[in-house]
C-alpha cells in the first residue's frame, strides 16, 4: 500500500516538474536570430566600445566582451550553435557596459575639467585680468 | 526501501532548487533595490528610461526562467542593472555639463562686459588726450600766427601811410640826384677838405647812378686817380658814406653801406689792398647841412674818404 503510494507521489511530482519545465521553456523561447546576426551584433557592439575608449576607460568589461565574443567564435566553429548565441548575447551586454562606462568617464573627465576652467576664468576676472587667451 | 531513498533523494534536489531559488530572490531583490534607488534619482527628468525598463525586464525574468537558466539571468539582470547605473550618472553628468557650459558663458560675457566697459573708459581717456592735444596745438598755431596777424596789423592805413610817405621821400631823394646829376660840374665830384690836419675827400653823391650804388663811370675815373694818391703809403684808409635824413634810418644805413662797399671795390680795383680799406655806411648822421632845403640834403649826401 505504501509502496504504491509512494509511486503515485514520485509520479505526480515527475509530472509536475516536467510541465513546469515545459511551461518555462515556452516563455523562454528566444527571439527568431541566427547565430551569425547576433555574432555580428556583438562585433558591432564591441566596435561601438573601442569607439569610446572603452579598451583603456572600461578594461575589465571590454576585456570580458572580447573573451565572450572570442568563446562565441569559438562555439560558432564548433558548430555549437546553441552556446555560441549564448556567448554572444553576453559579449553584447559587456560591449554596452564598456561603452557606458567609457563614457561615463569621458563625462566626469569633462565636467571636472570644466569645472576647473571655470574656476580658473573666474580666479582671472576677480584680479582683472583679460580672459580671450583662456 | 528504495522507494525511501528515491524521496530522500528527490527532496534533496528540491532543497537543492529551493537555497538556489533563494539565492536568486536574494539577487533580485538587491537588483530591484538598486534600480528603485536609480528610479528615485532619475525622478526630475526621468532620464535613461529605457536602459532602466531593460534592467526591470530582467529582474523580472529571473523568476520565470528555468533553474539552470538562473544564473545567465541574473548575470544579464545584473549587467543591465549596471548599464542602466553608468547611462543615468551620464545623463546626470550630461546635465551638468550643459549647465557647466552655461556657466562658462556667462562668466565669458561677464569678462567682455568688463573688457568693453574698459574699452569705453580708456577710449574717453583717449578722447581727452586728443581734446587737450587740439587745445594745446590751437594754442601753438595762434602763437605762430600771431607775428603774421601783427604784420596784417602793421598793414593798416597808418602804416600803409608811413610806407607811402617813404617811398615818396625815397622818390624825392631820386628825383634831387637826378636834377643834381644833371647840374653836377666835372671838377664838383670830388672835394677836397683839410680838417685839424687830416685831407678828406668829399664824393659828392652825383658819383653814383640815381637811386643806386652804382658808380658813374667819371666817378669811377676819379677814384682811380685818388686810389693812385692813396697807396702811396700804408695809412689805412677809412670810406664813410652818407645821406639825407629821408626815409627810414635802417634803410639809410642799408642804402649808404652799399655805396661805401661799391667805392671801397673801386679802390680794390685801383690796387689797394682790401686789408687797409674799412667802408662803413652811416646813415643819415652827421649831416652837414640843414635836411629841409634841397641843396642841404644834397650836401649831406656824400661819401667821406680819409686815411688816419
Amino acid at each position: 500500500m505504501n509502496l504504491r503510494l509512494y509511486q503515485h507521489l514520485l509520479f505526480l511530482l515527475l509530472s509536475f516538474a516536467l510541465i513546469q519545465n515545459i511551461n518555462t521553456v515556452a516563455a523562454q523561447t528566444p527571439e527568431p536570430q541566427t547565430v551569425d546576426h547576433v555574432l555580428l551584433k556583438a562585433q558591432k557592439a564591441l566596435q561601438t566600445a573601442a569607439s569610446v575608449q572603452a579598451p583603456t576607460l572600461a578594461s575589465e568589461a571590454y576585456l570580458k566582451a572580447q573573451d565572450s565574443y572570442q568563446q562565441a567564435l569559438a562555439f560558432q566553429t564548433k558548430r555549437k550553435a546553441k552556446d555560441s548565441a549564448r556567448s554572444a548575447a553576453i559579449a553584447i551586454r559587456y560591449a554596452e557596459l564598456a561603452t557606458r562606462q567609457a563614457e561615463y568617464i569621458q563625462l566626469k573627465n569633462a565636467v571636472e575639467a570644466k569645472v576647473s576652467s571655470n574656476a580658473e576664468l573666474r580666479r582671472t576676472l576677480l584680479l582683472g585680468q583679460s580672459v580671450e587667451a583662456q | 526501501m528504495r522507494c525511501f531513498l528515491v524521496l530522500l533523494c528527490l527532496v534533496f534536489f528540491a532543497g537543492m532548487i529551493k537555497a538556489a531559488d533563494s539565492t536568486a530572490m536574494e539577487t533580485v531583490s538587491q537588483l530591484t533595490l538598486t534600480l528603485d534607488a536609480l528610479d528615485r534619482e532619475s525622478l526630475p527628468s526621468n532620464v535613461a528610461a529605457l536602459e532602466r525598463m531593460q534592467a526591470r525586464q530582467a529582474i523580472e525574468r529571473i523568476s520565470s526562467v528555468r533553474s539552470r537558466d538562473i544564473p545567465d539571468a541574473i548575470d544579464e539582470a545584473t549587467l543591465l542593472t549596471q548599464i542602466a547605473d553608468f547611462a543615468v550618472k551620464s545623463e546626470q553628468l550630461q546635465t551638468q555639463l550643459v549647465q557647466l557650459d552655461r556657466e562658462h558663458d556667462g562668466i565669458l560675457v561677464e569678462a567682455s562686459r568688463r573688457d568693453a566697459s574698459l574699452a569705453r573708459k580708456e577710449a574717453e581717456q583717449l578722447r581727452l588726450k586728443v581734446l587737450a592735444f587740439e587745445e594745446e596745438q590751437e594754442l601753438v598755431q595762434q602763437e605762430t600766427e600771431l607775428p603774421s596777424q601783427q604784420a596784417k596789423v602793421s598793414n593798416s592805413p597808418t602804416t600803409r601811410v608811413s610806407d607811402a610817405r617813404a617811398k615818396e621821400l625815397a622818390l624825392q631823394r631820386l628825383e634831387e640826384e637826378i636834377s643834381a646829376q644833371m647840374l653836377a660840374k666835372p671838377d664838383s665830384l670830388l672835394k677836397t677838405k683839410t680838417v685839424a690836419g687830416l685831407t678828406r675827400y668829399i664824393l659828392s653823391a652825383t658819383a653814383f647812378e640815381p637811386g643806386t650804388s652804382t658808380l658813374t663811370a667819371s666817378a669811377k675815373t676819379a677814384l682811380m686817380q685818388l686810389a693812385k694818391k692813396l697807396k702811396t703809403n700804408d695809412k689805412p684808409i677809412q670810406i664813410e658814406a652818407y645821406t639825407d635824413a629821408a626815409g627810414s634810418e635802417p634803410e639809410n644805413v642799408i642804402f649808404t653801406q652799399k655805396r661805401a662797399d661799391a667805392v671801397a671795390a673801386q679802390f680794390k680795383s685801383g690796387g689797394i689792398s682790401s686789408k687797409k680799406i674799412n667802408a662803413k655806411g652811416m646813415g643819415s648822421s652827421k649831416s652837414i647841412a640843414n635836411n629841409q632845403s634841397k641843396t642841404g640834403r644834397a650836401l649831406n649826401r656824400r661819401i667821406e674818404i680819409f686815411q688816419k
